[in-house]
């Protein structure tokens, strides 16, 4: 039995979900991106509360690393390092690309996230759960052009991801699945799922954000 | 606990009501000195990849374990909000799992009670706050009670610091390298005459700041010197007694500028008849010495005592804002663990808009 607390704050929809194995014991989500830094724990607070729990009784913290909302991320990572470090408890850092790269049998799985610019964060897997393309940073134009270079563009295509529907015209022989956000609670069963196959020990370290594109240089003069 | 975010300094210090420093854990980000200035992405990302290795190390120095606090206080503004928000979710996060009251500081009132960490002044007392981002002289009559007098009505009196390393070409943070060459100028009058600058707002009214002009004729003084000097292209090419003796005289300018504007600053603290009238310097810029000489002089000879705090105090640190936990924890200001944090914080909301351009708080 694993209690775990898992939150996500790096995309449009914050969630968070205290789970007793595949039991969802409370869950919440919301649409209200500005000041959910300030509302986080409160909410985590809350949960844990109406599942009867203290941060004493977990066993694991799950948060979404990345790629997203560079604030987002770091407002996810701060809070729940913050925990892990507090509680003495480990930390297990889920990527959206985990979870969006699920193999598809028989098809190339692309996952194309939100990145609320024009370049998109991009990877692609293939029916194995090989990665054939990295996680990239860059056009829905300059990916397809990609995926044409490697030879792979031409076969069975699942579009996955939050920008999915977005990308779905570069690619119109695909097919659309999984176009919604990462939640919590994926990210808690991937997260409890790893935990399970490479025990707790692997997640000695806690995990770092996985912005995936540079910093935007704009110097500021304070101090 | 304090916790210091809001710029380019991470830092995690831990400081008792009698004031005992137990632990002083700064790491100054060198990420920022290739831009020449603090890149508000770089330093957010620096401080999440650093604080809670940070919190720990000020918790191993002090040998004290997170339920041993009676409090965690961060600094919740103003700065660069994504480097806050990461202290901030540390701190709340902290606070929550062990039930510790919190405490939401402005950075700006830790530098102003800073002070009180390390000498018994009472309240009133009058403060310059002068650092990279402000430039503010300001009566501190209380925790949390501030009448703002002036402020800067451009720029804060740390950039004309950079400002000036840079096209001098000294390197960033630019207050340690001005005071560095301009040490090594042998005939500082000698200098102010070769190089004058102006002194914006000297000899008028008010103890309002203007520092936008002032980086302006550094830069014509600058380029004036390399097109006089044979030889010389650019300003590595200006020999070496010349960048002293430019860095000598605008740290003689500025210095004259602040005691100026405090030396009004002061009348009209007296008018309030203080009952142990002293001067505060507070704020990167108060680690400059000639800057701290030339006030000290001005407070003594006002009949003010004059209290600077100890270096390491003045530049961002987490003590000062532990500091300020300390003081609001005893008069049981404690915030909700749902505080917001804030870039543009004003200590005295109620101050008059310094204008020309918009003011900088």
């Amino acid at each position: 039995m694993v209690k775990c607390l898992a939150v996500n704050t790096a995309n449009a929809l914050m969630s968070l979900a205290v789970m007793e194995d595949d039991e969802i014991l409370h869950a919440w989500q919301s649409e209200e991106t500005r000041n959910q830094g300030n509302l986080l724990l409160q909410h985590v607070g809350e949960g844990l509360k109406a599942a009867g729990l203290g941060y004493g009784d977990l066993d694991l913290l799950a948060v979404v690393t990345g790629p997203g909302s560079f604030t987002g991320i770091r407002i996810g990572l701060a809070a729940m390092r913050g925990l892990a470090m507090a509680a003495g408890l480990p930390l297990a850092g889920v990527s959206s690309f985990d979870f969006y790269a699920a193999p598809q049998e028989g098809y190339l799985n692309i996952i194309a996230l939100e990145s609320w610019r024009e370049e998109l964060y991009f990877q692609a897997v293939d029916a194995k759960g090989v990665v054939i393309i990295p996680p990239v940073n860059e056009t829905m134009q300059d990916f397809a052009e990609r995926l044409d270079l490697a030879g792979e563009a031409d076969q069975p295509l699942f579009i996955t991801g939050d920008a999915a529907e977005k990308c779905f015209p570069m690619w119109p022989w695909g097919e659309l699945a999984k176009t919604g956000p990462v939640t919590a609670e994926a990210a808690g069963r991937i997260a409890m799922k790893r935990m399970a196959e490479q025990g707790v020990e692997s997640f000695a370290e806690r995990p770092g954000p996985f912005y995936l594109r540079p910093p935007d240089v704009t110097v500021s003069s304070k101090k | 606990m304090g916790i210091e975010t809001s710029c380019d300094e991470t830092a995690v210090a831990i400081v008792t009501g009698d004031k005992r420093i137990l632990s002083h854990q700064i790491l100054s980000q060198k990420e920022h000195e290739i831009y020449g200035g603090v890149v508000p992405e770089v330093a957010a990302r620096a401080h999440l990849h650093h604080i809670d290795h940070m919190v720990e190390a000020a918790l191993g120095e002090a040998g004290v374990s997170l339920p041993d606090l009676s409090g965690v206080a961060v600094t919740a503004g103003p700065g660069l909000i994504g480097g806050v928000m990461v202290g901030v979710m540390t701190a709340k996060a902290m606070a929550a799992v062990h039930d510790l009251p919190l405490v939401g500081v402005n950075h700006l009132e830790g530098h102003a009670l800073t002070v009180r960490l390390v000498e018994d002044v009472a309240f009133p007392y009058l403060l310059l706050l002068v650092s990279g981002g402000h430039c503010q002289l300001l009566v501190v009559e209380g925790v949390g009670a501030y009448r703002r007098l002036g402020t800067t009505i451009d720029d804060a009196v740390g950039e004309a610091f950079d400002k000036t390393a840079k096209l001098l070409g000294l390197g960033y943070p630019g207050g340690p390298a001005v005071e560095r060459a301009a040490a090594g100028c042998a005939d500082v009058k000698a200098a102010r005459k070769k190089f004058p600058l102006p002194l914006p707002l000297v000899g008028r009214e008010g103890c309002d700041f203007s520092f936008s002009g002032l980086k302006t004729a550094v830069r014509r003084m600058v380029e004036l010197r390399v097109q006089e000097t044979p030889g010389a292209k650019d300003v590595p090419g200006l020999p070496e007694d010349d960048i002293a003796a430019m860095c000598a005289s605008f740290q003689l300018t500025v210095a004259d500028i602040l005691c100026d504007r405090a030396g009004n600053a002061i009348a009209e603290y007296l008018k309030g008849d203080p009952a142990a009238p002293a001067l505060v310097v507070a704020g990167g810029v108060a680690a400059n010495k000639v800057l701290r000489a030339a006030l000290e002089g001005l407070a003594e000879k006002n009949g003010l005592r004059f209290v600077a705090p100890p270096v390491k105090l003045c530049t961002d640190n987490g003590a000062m804002i532990a500091w300020a936990g300390v003081e609001r924890l005893r008069l049981g200001l404690t915030d909700a663990p749902d505080f917001p944090v804030h870039a543009r914080w004003p200590l005295d909301p109620d101050a008059p808009v310094a204008s020309r351009k918009s003011e900088r708080i």
